[in-house]
Order: structure tokens, then C-alpha cells, then sequence
């Protein structure tokens, strides 16, 4: 399936609050041994991490940052938990891709659920479901309401990126952050000189297919400011 | 048969009382008895969604088609075997300055807003929300209702401006990708303002207020929908009190963001469980005798620094006393003859609607909790109740439950 409603009860699990969130199984390389606990948080998020390309190329470039893909989708986050294990079985030697993970998530509805207030330093929405349909634009991914969510999860400092290859989704999002006090844009310079923008461009599945059909990919970052 | 009161209110003296019945308000205000002084009724048509969605395409029509190339476009009218729609007056709500009434419609999803004079209403205005407004609060200056919707939303309606909004240019101040529960304005005593808003996923959010795009913190605990939320103003900005689909009460010192703590009411509810507070079918154990409560509304005594916690279905009440370090501790359970339906605190008195042959209300007294019934209250209310279904059904909190089919 190529949706998921994010208003609907799904069977979903999500802790109690991030306090009551046990890592330990999603990042198993990073757990101190005298704790049972991590040694360290999650920093980075992919929201709708579709089939991981993002996870497992952003990877080598943070090896010390526990990077998370969090996707709606059973079978969808089956596959990229699949494709973790393999590669770090494959890797086991150099102890590589210990640091991202995936765990199936509403992050729309619970994100606060997962995250301390400022606990990351960078969120990714690539390529989002683009809800064409007026009255569905309350289910995109970025609106004015759910930045505020976006906003307390990052540290000052922290950014927001965005691609899609939907011109009218890419205004929209552009026009929310432009909106939105706690956000800044970052300039074309800043995103050239970004390995990240990079990586997002190029690595993703929906990227790929983007490429493939010689369409275009519409970028913007955000600076979370301070209040 | 009479519609009960879904909704009641008292001001803080005690000697005003607002209920609705259906789409009816009455006012009533207490002399030698309560006295009936204004009544209001809710007469907007009860298809006004389906009215503006014709007169859209009519004018949609109007000026696109060119001499007659197209039909006119149809009157939308609900089928023979469409449900009958039950439209309410759902909130009820006095600014803190208890000079307006604020209250919430079904028809047409709108905020309407009165000034008060000696018992009788003068509608000042009437705003239409894009879904249905489910909670509201007033700002600390009372300038600016805020009211929360049924998809999550939050907008600010200036109180006093005649100027009404087209609802299509409404921008919500915050939201929940959730069903909104409780809106609730509160200072936290150095000078600030906050919005708390609570959610049918557990969610306590607390935001910055009118900067609602800061989020200061959430509170977590909960486990089921919170249905009501309260600060104790005894508690001088300090506490929060919430409950819901919960078997427990949760307080918190909400600045420090601490649960200060909890209370399990189990034990003193068990004994008031019936056949109603069974679990539907498809989620019941195997002896079928699973049963579930829901607190359905938090009432502060000032006077007496307690609350008294209603519950879903429920003949019977609970009165907590609340400490100002957010302490909790239950004080009494009192027995009713009838399930509650809803209920009202001022300093000197409660009253509470029921469920009975006749669909009474009820005033206690606070010391010694006995109860007479508001006879010449009720025998004001001319809104009658003639649909088929269960009418009750409609005001159940419960119903906000999640349940997994998986």
C-alpha cells in the first residue's frame, strides 16, 4: 500500500512517554553494559522513512549519531528492519550500521511520545505523501499545527529538511515553515555546502525513481531559532 | 418524554443557573426559588451543512455555466433511511468575569457568545467553525475565547468584535492530530499564560499563550482519553487535576512538570458498576463480566478545596480532596437514585442532571450531601424527546475509547 491515514487507531505501539522508551533492542551496538541502557540518544529522525535509502546512506557519514526511521506502514517498516539486520550481519566486523534504525510509528499523532523536548538535531521529511485533495491537506506532514511539534522535538540550531518532487506540496511546506516564528530558511548556499541535502537528493528509492523520470526535486531546510 | 438537561452550569455565587435541553438553553436565576428568566433556542436548521453546500454550488454554477448548457445543480436531501441528527448545544461556558456566556451548537458548528444582564442573554455574536467546537476556554483577560474541535484544532475567537470570520479563513492557533478533549487557559502565577489542551491519545499539552507555536512541555501518565481537566484555584496555579478513560485521577505540578499523583478509584467505584459498564462484546473476556468506568467530569468546591468526580452511566459521585501540593485523597463516595448525566458547582452548592423516570436535577447541599430535587427547574423545560434510539447514548464519554480490532 502506497498510504496510510494518520488519523485512524491503528494497532500502534508507542511508550507511555520518552522516559519509559526501551532502545536498547533498536540500537544494540550502543548499549552500555553496566546500565543495560544507551549510552546516548537518538539524534536524528527520518519521518516516513519509506524503504530506508536515507537511513543507510546517512549511516557511514554519522557514525557516532543514533539515526532513526520512523514509517507507518506494517509491511514497509518490516523490510527496512529486514534490510538493517542484514547489513549489519554483512558488516559485523566493522560493527557498521549499528547506528540507524526503524521502528513503525505515527509520528503525527505521537512523536512527543518518543522524544525529549530539543532531543534532535535534524529531521528529514523526504519525498511525503502529497494528499492533493483540499480537504486532505490536514494530513500532510508539514502543516503550521504539527511544526510546533517539530519545533519543540529540535534543539535550537536544529533542521528541518524537505524534498518532494510535487511543485504544489514543496510550496505549501515552504509557505507553513515561512510561517512559522521557530523556523528559518537556510540559504542555496548553505544547502550546496550540506552533505546531507546531498545524500537526500541522490539516496532515497523515491529520489531514484524521480531521477530515473528526469522530474524535478524541490528542496528547502530550516533552521529551528530560538523562541 | 422530556430531553433531560445534557448540559448544566452555575456561576460562582450559585444564584444563576444555565442548562440545555437539546438545542434549548434556559436561564434560571435563584430568589426565593429558581426562576426561569430567559431561554434561548438554537434555530439554525439542522441541514445547515448540507443548505451551504448547495448555495455554494448554486453560485458555483451561476457563474460558470453559459446559457443554459447545464443542469442546475440538485438539492442535497438526506435519504428515508438516514439517522436522525441529534444537534445539541454541547458546551456551555461562563467568561471568568461572568459577565458573557459562551456556548457551542451542533447546527452550525458555531461559538455563540452573550452578554449577561441580570439573568437574561443578548447574543452578541455568532461564529461559525470549519468542524465542531468540543471544547472551550477564555483567555485570562477574558478577550478571546479559545475552543478546541473535533479534529484538533484550536482557534481564538475575539470575544467582544461583531466582525465574524468566514470559517474557511480561519487559522487554527494550535493542534492535535487527535480529537480534542479539554482547553483550559492557566497562569502561572509570575505573570504568564498558558493553554493546556488535552487529547483522546493521552495527550496534556502544554503551550505558551497567545504564542501557541511554543510548546513548553506535555504531561504523560494517562493511558486512556482524558475527558476532563482542572486546576484548582485553591491550589494558586500550581496543580492540575485530570481524569478520564482511566481507572485514575492524575494531578500534577504542572510547572515543574511532575505527576504530583494519582489516585486509583477502582475500589470506590466497583460497587456502582451495572450491566452498563460492561465491555461490548468483540473485547469481553471469556466469563463476559469485564467491566470499565470512565470519569466523565471534574467539579471544583472552592469552599471546601475538594473536587467531586462524576462518572459515565454512574448513580453515584465522588468527592476528592485536593492538597495544594497537588495531593489527593477521597473524601466520601455519595450514592444517586439515578445514572448522572452531567453536573454544576458553585461555592454554596452541586447540582447534577439525571436519568430518571422524569429527567430531574438534583441540588445538594455540600456539608451534608443530601439532595432535593429542582422540581420548578425541570418543570421549565418544554423540549421534548420523541426519536427512537437510545437518547443517552449521544452524552456518553466512553464512547472515546480506543479499541483494537487486531
Amino acid at each position: 500500500r502506497a498510504h496510510s491515514n494518520p488519523f485512524s487507531d491503528h494497532k500502534l505501539e508507542y511508550p507511555k512517554s520518552p522516559d519509559s522508551m526501551d532502545w536498547s533492542k533498536y540500537y544494540p551496538g550502543f548499549v552500555d553494559s553496566e546500565t543495560g541502557k544507551l549510552d546516548r540518544q537518538v539524534e536524528i529522525a527520518d519521518i516516513g522513512c519509506g524503504f530506508g535509502g536515507l537511513l543507510v546512506d546517512l549511516a557511514p557519514h554519522f557514525p557516532d549519531s543514533l539515526i532513526l526511521g520512523m514509517e507507518i506502514r506494517v509491511q514497509v517498516t518490516q523490510y527496512v528492519e529486514d534490510r538493517i539486520i542484514a547489513l549489519r550481519l554483512q558488516h559485523k566486523d566493522t560493527n557498521k550500521y549499528q547506528n540507524i534504525s526503524v521502528i513503525r510509528a505515527n509520528a503525527m499523532k505521537f512523536l512527543p511520545n518518543f522524544f525529549h523536548k530539543g532531543q534532535l538535531s535534524k529531521m528529514f521529511f523526504c519525498f511525503p505523501d502529497p494528499h492533493f485533495k483540499q480537504r486532505k491537506h490536514k494530513a500532510r506532514i508539514i502543516t503550521t499545527t504539527l511544526l510546533s511539534e517539530y519545533a519543540y522535538v529540535l534543539r535550537e540550531g536544529g533542521v528541518v529538511y524537505t524534498i518532494t518532487d510535487v511543485k504544489d506540496l514543496h510550496e505549501w511546506m515552504v509557505s507553513h515553515l515561512d510561517e512559522h516564528p521557530l523556523f528559518e530558511r537556510l540559504s542555496k548556499e548553505w544547502e550546496d555546502q550540506d552533505p546531507c541535502v546531498a545524500i537526500m537528493r541522490e539516496s532515497t528509492e523515491e529520489g531514484k525513481k524521480v531521477a530515473r523520470n528526469n522530474g524535478d526535486k524541490f528542496v528547502a531546510c530550516y533552521r529551528r531559532v530560538a523562541a | 418524554m422530556k430531553h433531560p438537561f445534557q448540559k448544566v452550569l452555575l456561576n460562582e455565587k450559585g444564584d444563576l443557573l444555565f442548562a440545555s435541553a437539546g438545542q434549548k438553553l434556559f436561564v434560571f436565576q435563584r430568589r426565593e426559588n429558581w426562576q426561569l428568566t430567559d431561554s434561548w433556542l438554537d434555530t439554525v436548521d439542522q441541514n445547515y451543512a448540507l443548505i451551504k453546500e448547495y448555495e455554494a454550488r448554486t453560485r458555483k454554477f451561476e457563474q460558470e455555466s453559459v446559457a443554459g448548457d447545464r443542469k442546475p445543480p440538485k438539492v442535497p436531501t438526506p435519504g428515508p433511511g438516514a439517522p436522525p441528527k441529534l444537534c445539541y448545544i454541547r458546551d456551555i461556558h461562563l467568561s471568568r468575569n461572568e459577565k458573557y456566556l459562551i456556548l457551542t451548537t451542533d447546527t452550525d458548528k458555531a461559538v455563540v457568545v452573550f452578554e449577561l444582564n441580570d439573568g437574561s442573554l443578548r447574543q452578541i455574536k455568532r461564529q461559525p467553525l470549519p468542524k465542531r467546537p468540543c471544547a472551550v476556554s477564555t483567555s485570562l483577560d477574558d478577550s478571546t475565547v479559545v475552543v478546541g474541535d473535533k479534529f484538533g484544532d484550536v482557534y481564538c475567537i475575539d470575544m467582544l468584535s461583531a466582525e465574524i470570520k468566514d470559517e474557511k479563513d480561519m487559522v487554527p492557533v494550535l493542534g492535535h492530530v487527535s480529537m480534542l478533549t479539554g482547553v483550559l487557559n492557566v497562569s502561572d502565577g509570575a505573570g504568564n499564560e498558558l493553554v493546556v489542551t488535552t487529547d483522546r491519545d493521552e495527550h496534556i499539552r502544554l503551550s505558551r499563550f497567545p504564542q501557541s507555536y511554543i510548546i513548553e512541555k506535555w504531561l504523560f501518565e494517562h493511558e486512556e482519553f482524558v475527558a476532563s481537566i482542572v486546576a484548582p484555584r485553591w491550589c494558586r496555579d500550581r496543580v492540575l487535576v485530570s481524569g478520564g478513560g482511566d481507572p485514575f485521577l492524575c494531578s500534577w505540578r504542572w510547572q515543574e512538570g511532575v505527576l504530583a499523583d494519582k489516585l486509583d478509584l477502582s475500589a470506590a467505584v466497583e460497587p456502582y458498576l451495572t450491566e452498563e459498564h460492561l465491555v461490548p462484546s468483540r473485547f469481553q473476556n471469556d466469563a463476559g463480566d469485564l467491566k470499565e468506568f470512565t470519569v466523565s467530569q471534574l467539579l471544583e468546591l472552592p469552599s471546601q478545596n475538594r473536587l467531586v468526580v462524576l462518572f459515565d452511566k454512574m448513580s453515584a459521585f465522588l468527592v476528592v480532596s485536593v492538597a495544594e501540593d497537588g495531593k489527593l485523597g477521597l473524601e466520601r463516595t455519595v450514592a444517586v437514585a439515578s445514572p448522572v448525566i452531567c453536573g454544576a458547582a458553585s461555592a454554596q452548592s452541586l447540582v447534577l442532571s439525571v436519568r430518571g423516570a422524569e429527567n430531574c436535577l438534583l441540588e445538594y447541599t455540600l456539608d451534608s450531601w443530601t439532595s432535593v430535587e429542582l422540581r420548578e427547574v425541570y418543570g421549565c423545560n418544554d423540549v421534548e424527546w420523541d426519536e427512537k434510539g437510545d437518547l443517552f447514548a449521544s452524552f456518553s464519554v466512553n464512547q472515546l475509547r480506543k479499541r483494537s480490532e487486531h
